[in-house]
C-alpha cells in the first residue's frame, strides 16, 4: 500500500531528473540550453495535459472510447490555423482561410496581437464540440464498439483531407508562418516564459472546470450510467444525452489544446497527427495517470511525455549505429508495453479516480446532515410520509 | 411536483377508476420466436396487482416492453390513458412508472446514499454549467435531495447504510435499495420484478410490508412479478396469469389457485410444483 | 472497480437502439437491393475498377472475417487486427528472403540465412506469377509463427484480464489499442519504417475479355482468398469446433452451462483468426508495398466490411470485404486516390444510419 503510493513521486522525480540531466550531460554543461529545452518540454506538457484532461472527460467519466484524438487534434488545430494564418501569397501555397484581417467586428476592439487568436481557440473548441456531436449522431447510442471504429476512422479521414484536398490547408506541406499570440509585445527571449505562464492559466481554468463539473450531480450521472447504463435508464436518466455531453465537452477542450499547439507550433502538416502522436501518446498519458482523474491526467502527461521527449537524448550517446538508429523505435515498444502492463497490473494509474462523486453531498453531510431527523413535514418539496 | 399523486388511490376510487395502465395486445419477437403475442391486461390504480406465470411465459418481457427497455413488435401500451408505446425508458420514468430489475442493479461503486441523491429529475446540477455558474442554486438543490434521500432511506430502514458503498450490501438490502431508488422518482407506478426472490423471508417481508404501506399512504399503483406463491397470497389482488405470452386469466388469488387452466400451464411448463412453494 | 471495467457487453446491449420501424423495413428491403444496383452498374460502366475491386475486397473479407469472429466470441473490437495483417505479410518476407534491416538510417538489409527463396527452385516464377514456391512455403511458415504470437498474446494480456473478471469489453479493446503499437514498434525495429515490396521484377498484366487487365498474381490472391474463406466456413459451419464457436458466439451463458469448454473454443477462434490473418497480410504484400502504418489504415476498411455484413456474423464479412473493396475501387474512377479512406468512412457511416445491424441483421 505505501510502496504504492510512493510511485507516483518516484516517477515525477525520474522524469524530471531525465528531463534536466540528460540534456545537461548531452550539451556538456549548457545551463541556459538546457533551461531552454525545459521550458520548451513545459510548454509542450502543459498544451498536452490539457488535451488529456479533454481525453479524460470522455473516456474517463464517461466510458466513451475516443480512439480518434488525432482527429479532434488535427481539426482543432487547423482551425486555429487558419483563424491567424496570414493569406497565402505565393501561388505554389493555396489555402483557404487568412480570416484575421477579416475578423473586425469591432473596429475598437480588434488588435491583431490576441483577437484573433481568441477567436481561433474558440473556433477550435466549437469545430471539435460540432464534429463530436455529429460523431454522436451518427453512432448509435455511442456504444463503445461502433464509437472505437468511428472515432479512427474520421482521424484517418481528416489526414487524408488534410493531405489530399487540393487549396484547403495546402496538403503535404501544410500551413506554415503562423504568428503566436502578443508575439511582438513580448521580447523574444521571453516570448516561451509567456506562453508557459499563458499555458498554466489555461491549464488551470480547464482542471477546475473538469473537476467542478465531475464533481457534480452531473459527474454522478456519468459514473452511474458508465457502470450500469440500463439501471441509469431506468432510474430515468438519458444515457445519450449525458454521454453526448461528455463527448462534446471533451472534444471542445480538446480543440482549445489544439490551438495552442498551432499558435506554438507555427507550422502544421498533415504528418504532426498520425495515429502514434496524434491519439496513442494521449490514451498512454491518461492510463498510466489514472484514468477518471484529472490530476491523474496532468501526472501522466508529465510523465509519459517526459520520458519521451527526455529518452530521445539517449541516441546521442556514442554506440553503435544499428543500435542508436533503433532507439525512437524501441520507445515504441516500451510505450506499448508500459500500457498494456499498467492496464493489466494497476488498471487505476498512478492516481486513482476519487471514489466519490458529488462535492455537494459531503459538504450537507459533514455540516452533520441529520441523519436521523426526518424531513420538516411542511417543506413543499420534502417527501410526505 | 414531488407527490402528484392525486385521491384516486382512495377505495371508494379504486373500482370505480379508468385503469392506471393498459397493455393492448402487446406482441414481441426475437428472430421469429415470440417471447410475448398478443398480450392484453389492464391494471386499476391503487392495486398491488401480481403478474404470475411459468418460467418462460414472458412476464419480464412484458416489463421491457412496458418500461421500453425492449421496443414493442406490435400492440400498445397506455398510461393514465395516454399511449406510452415506444417512448425510451427515461422518458417512460418520467411519466411515473419506475421498475425494479429481477437481479438488483445497484451502483456497486456509488454509497447507498449516492445510490438514491442520483434520481430526481431536472436537477440543476446535472447540467455541466449548472455546476460551473450556479452553484449556490445546486447546493440548495442537493439539500432538498438529501432531505429526500434520508426520508426514503428511512421508509425502507437503509439509513444505517447511508454511506455504505452499494455492493457491500447483501442481496435482500440491494433489493430494499431498488425500492428505495424507485421512490426517489416519485412515481405513480411501480413495477417490481420478483422482490422475494434471493430474498430471506423476514426480509421479503419487511419489502412487502414496505409496499402494502406506500400503496395505502400515497397510492403507488404495484405490478409484481412473483414466483413465491405465499408472498403473491397475501398481497397481491388481483393476480393476473400468464402462459406463452399471453395472459392466461385474471381474478382473485383464490380464483387463481382453482383454476383449472392455470394448473395445466404450471404443468405443462416444466417447473411445476417448485413455483408454488417458498423460494429462497 | 476503476474508470475502465465499466461497460460489460451485457450492459450496452440492453437499452434498445431505436430505428423507426417504417426506415426499419424499407431498409431491411432496400439496402441489398441498392447495394446489388449499384454494383452492377459499377461492372457495367468501371469494369476494369470493379474487377480488381473484387481481388482487393477478397482480401478484406478474409481481413473482415478475421474482425467479425473474433468480435463475435471475445466481444470486443480487435483494433491490432490490421497490424496483424501487416505482421503477417512482414512474417513471410522474413521468411522469403531472410530480410532484416539493418539500421533504421542506412539503407540496406542484412539477410539472414533462414530463408526459402534459397532452396533449389523456389524462386523460379511459373505463369507469369512474381513468386516461386520458396513464397508459398514461407506463408505457411508466416501463419504458424502467428498462431503462436496470437496465443501468446492471450496467455499474457486477454487471457489474464477474462479471467481475473475484469475484461469488460471496453478493457479489451483498449489493451488490444495498446497492443497495435508494440507491433508497430517491432515492425520498426526489425524492417524499419520505410515501405517495402515482397518481391521484385515487373510482371506483366494479360488481357481478358471486356477489357480487362489482370496480373497473375492478382487471380492467385483471389483464388487464394476463396479458397481460404471457403475453409473458413468449412470450419465455422461443418465441424463440431465451429458449432462450439457458434453457440459461444450466440450466448457465451449457455455455451458454458451446455458443457462447451469456452477456453478451448477462444483458442481454437485465435488459431483460425491468426491462420486468416497472416494469409491474407501475405496476400495484401503481393498487391501493396508493406508499412507499418498500414497497419491502422486497414482497420477502417476492415471494420467498414465486418459492420455492412453485421459485426459477428460471418458472411456478412465476405459481402462486406467485396462492399468495401469494390467501392473502394470503383471511386478511383471519381475521387483522388487518397480519398479510398474516405469511402470507407462513407460506408460505415451509412450502415451506421441506416442500419446499425448489417445487411444480414444479427440477433439483439
Amino acid at each position: 500500500m505505501k510502496r504504492e503510493r510512493l510511485m507516483m513521486p518516484l516517477l515525477v522525480i525520474l522524469t524530471t531528473a531525465a528531463l534536466v540531466l540528460l540534456p545537461l550531460d548531452r550539451s556538456g554543461g549548457d545551463i541556459s540550453g538546457t533551461f531552454d529545452y525545459v521550458v520548451q518540454f513545459g510548454i509542450t506538457f502543459l498544451i498536452f495535459a490539457i488535451m488529456v484532461i479533454g481525453l479524460n472527460i470522455q473516456l474517463g467519466y464517461a466510458g466513451i472510447s475516443n480512439f480518434g484524438v488525432a482527429g479532434f487534434f488535427l481539426l482543432g488545430s487547423y482551425i486555429a490555423g487558419l483563424f491567424v494564418v496570414p493569406p497565402a501569397t505565393n501561388q505554389f501555397v493555396t489555402y483557404v482561410g487568412g480570416f484575421a484581417k477579416l475578423f473586425n467586428p469591432l473596429p475598437g476592439l480588434y488588435t491583431d496581437q490576441w483577437l484573433p487568436f481568441v477567436a481561433g481557440t474558440i473556433a477550435a473548441g466549437a469545430a471539435c464540440g460540432i464534429l463530436g456531436g455529429l460523431l454522436a449522431l451518427l453512432t448509435p447510442r455511442l456504444r463503445f464498439d461502433y464509437l472505437a471504429i468511428a472515432t479512427i476512422g474520421v482521424a484517418e479521414l481528416l489526414r487524408a483531407v488534410a493531405t489530399v484536398q487540393v487549396g484547403l490547408v495546402n496538403g503535404d506541406r501544410g500551413l506554415i508562418g503562423i504568428p503566436s499570440p502578443m508575439q511582438k509585445l513580448i521580447p523574444t527571449d521571453m516570448y516561451q516564459i509567456f506562453l508557459v505562464v499563458l499555458l498554466a492559466v489555461v491549464l488551470a481554468v480547464v482542471y477546475v472546470a473538469a473537476e467542478r463539473a465531475v464533481r457534480s450531480p452531473w459527474g454522478r450521472v456519468l459514473r452511474a450510467l458508465r457502470e450500469d447504463e440500463t439501471a441509469t435508464a431506468a432510474a430515468g436518466k438519458n444515457v445519450f444525452a449525458f454521454k453526448t455531453q461528455a463527448f462534446i465537452l471533451g472534444a471542445v477542450i480538446m480543440g482549445v489544446a489544439a490551438s495552442f499547439f498551432t499558435y506554438y507550433r507555427r507550422g502544421l502538416t498533415p504528418t504532426d497527427f498520425e495515429p502514434l502522436q496524434g491519439t496513442f501518446l494521449f490514451w498512454v498519458m491518461l492510463i498510466v495517470g489514472g484514468a477518471g482523474s484529472n490530476k491523474g491526467a496532468i501526472v501522466g502527461a508529465y510523465v509519459v511525455w517526459g520520458l519521451w521527449i527526455a529518452s530521445l537524448q539517449l541516441t546521442s550517446y556514442p554506440m553503435p549505429e544499428e543500435i542508436s538508429s533503433r532507439i525512437p523505435f524501441v520507445r515504441f515498444v516500451l510505450l506499448g508495453v508500459f500500457f498494456v502492463a499498467t492496464l493489466l497490473v494497476r488498471p487505476q494509474g498512478l492516481v486513482p479516480e476519487d471514489r466519490r462523486v458529488s462535492r455537494w453531498v459531503q459538504r450537507t453531510v459533514g455540516r452533520g446532515g441529520p441523519l436521523s431527523t426526518p424531513a420538516e413535514p411542511d417543506t413543499p418539496d420534502a417527501v410526505r410520509p | 411536483m414531488l407527490n402528484t399523486v392525486e385521491p384516486v388511490g382512495t377505495p371508494e376510487a379504486v373500482t370505480a377508476a379508468a385503469p392506471i395502465l393498459e397493455v393492448v395486445e402487446a406482441t414481441k419477437s426475437f428472430d421469429g420466436v415470440y417471447a410475448v403475442n398478443g398480450c392484453s391486461f389492464s391494471v386499476r390504480p391503487g392495486t398491488i396487482t401480481g403478474l404470475i406465470g411459468p418460467n418462460g411465459a414472458g412476464k419480464t418481457t412484458v416489463f421491457n416492453l412496458i418500461t421500453g427497455f425492449l421496443p414493442l413488435t406490435s400492440g400498445q401500451v397506455l398510461f393514465e390513458g395516454t399511449g406510452i408505446t415506444g417512448l425510451a425508458p427515461h422518458s417512460v420514468v418520467r411519466r411515473g412508472i419506475v421498475r425494479t430489475f429481477q437481479i438488483p442493479r445497484e451502483f456497486k461503486s456509488m454509497t447507498v446514499l449516492e445510490n438514491l441523491m442520483l434520481v430526481p429529475h431536472g436537477q440543476i446540477g446535472e447540467r455541466p454549467w449548472g455546476t460551473w455558474f450556479f452553484s449556490k442554486r445546486v447546493a440548495q438543490d442537493e439539500d432538498r435531495i438529501y432531505q429526500k434521500a434520508v426520508e426514503v432511506m428511512r421508509i425502507v430502514q437503509l439509513e444505517r447504510l447511508r454511506d455504505e458503498f452499494a455492493s457491500n450490501l447483501s442481496g435482500g438490502q440491494k433489493k430494499l435499495l431498488e425500492l428505495a431508488r424507485t421512490l426517489m422518482a416519485d412515481p405513480k407506478m411501480i413495477l417490481l420484478d420478483e422482490p422475494g426472490a434471493g430474498v430471506n423471508p423476514t426480509l421479503a417481508k419487511q419489502l412487502m410490508k414496505n409496499v402494502e404501506s406506500l400503496r395505502a399512504d400515497r397510492g403507488i399503483t404495484f405490478l409484481v412479478i412473483e414466483h413465491d406463491m405465499d408472498l403473491v397470497t397475501q398481497h397481491c389482488d388481483p393476480v393476473i396469469v400468464m402462459s406463452e405470452g399471453r395472459r392466461l386469466m385474471e381474478g382473485t388469488v383464490e380464483e387463481v389457485k382453482s383454476d383449472e387452466r392455470v394448473l395445466e400451464a404450471y404443468l405443462g411448463g416444466q417447473a411445476v410444483g417448485r413455483q408454488t412453494g417458498t423460494r429462497n | 472497480m476503476t474508470a475502465l471495467d465499466a461497460a460489460p457487453v451485457e450492459s450496452t446491449s440492453t437499452i434498445p437502439i431505436r430505428t423507426r420501424t417504417l426506415r426499419e423495413n424499407v431498409s431491411r428491403r432496400a439496402f441489398p437491393v441498392i447495394l446489388v444496383a449499384l454494383a452492377l452498374l459499377a461492372a457495367v460502366t468501371e469494369t476494369q475498377l470493379f474487377v480488381v475491386g473484387i481481388i482487393v475486397g477478397s482480401v478484406l473479407s478474409l481481413g473482415a472475417l478475421g474482425i467479425t469472429i473474433t468480435y463475435g466470441i471475445l466481444k470486443f473490437p480487435n483494433l491490432s487486427h490490421g497490424l496483424g495483417l501487416v505482421l503477417g505479410g512482414y512474417l513471410t518476407l522474413f521468411f522469403l528472403t531472410g530480410a532484416v534491416r539493418r539500421s533504421a538510417q542506412v539503407a540496406g538489409d542484412v539477410n539472414f540465412p533462414l530463408r526459402f527463396d534459397q532452396l533449389p527452385g523456389a524462386g523460379v516464377k511459373v505463369l507469369g506469377l512474381s513468386f516461386g514456391y520458396g513464397f508459398l512455403l514461407a506463408v505457411v511458415v508466416s501463419a504458424i509463427v502467428s498462431i503462436g504470437i496470437v496465443l501468446l498474446l492471450d496467455k499474457v494480456v486477454y487471457g489474464r484480464l477474462r479471467k481475473r473478471g475484469t475484461g469488460s469489453a471496453l478493457m479489451l479493446t483498449i489493451v488490444s489499442f495498446g497492443v497495435a503499437y508494440i507491433i508497430v514498434g517491432v515492425i520498426d525495429i526489425v524492417w524499419g519504417n520505410i515501405p517495402r515490396a515482397i518481391t521484385t521484377g515487373t510482371h506483366p498484366a494479360n488481357r481478358y475479355a471486356f477489357g480487362i487487365l489482370l496480373k497473375p498474381d492478382q487471380i492467385f490472391i483471389f483464388i487464394v482468398a476463396g479458397v481460404l474463406t471457403a475453409a473458413a466456413y468449412f470450419i465455422i459451419y461443418r465441424t463440431r469446433m465451429g458449432k462450439a464457436m457458434r453457440a459461444t458466439t450466440d450466448n457465451p451463458a449457455l455455451a458454458r452451462a451446455s458443457g462447451i469448454n469456452t477456453e478451448r473454443v477462444i483458442r481454437w477462434t485465435w488459431i483460425l483468426v491468426a491462420v486468416l490473418t497472416a494469409v491474407a497480410g501475405s496476400l495484401l504484400s503481393l498487391q501493396a508495398q508493406l508499412n507499418p502504418n498500414l497497419g491502422l489504415a486497414l482497420l477502417l476498411p476492415l471494420f467498414a466490411a465486418a459492420a455492412v455484413g453485421g459485426i459477428g456474423n460471418p458472411l456478412g464479412a465476405l459481402i462486406g470485404g467485396l462492399t468495401v473493396g469494390i467501392a473502394q475501387e470503383v471511386s478511383v474512377a471519381f475521387f483522388a486516390p487518397g480519398y479510398k479512406i474516405g469511402v470507407a468512412f462513407v460506408i460505415l457511416a451509412i450502415v451506421l444510419l441506416v442500419r446499425p445491424t448489417g445487411i444480414l441483421g444479427t440477433k439483439e
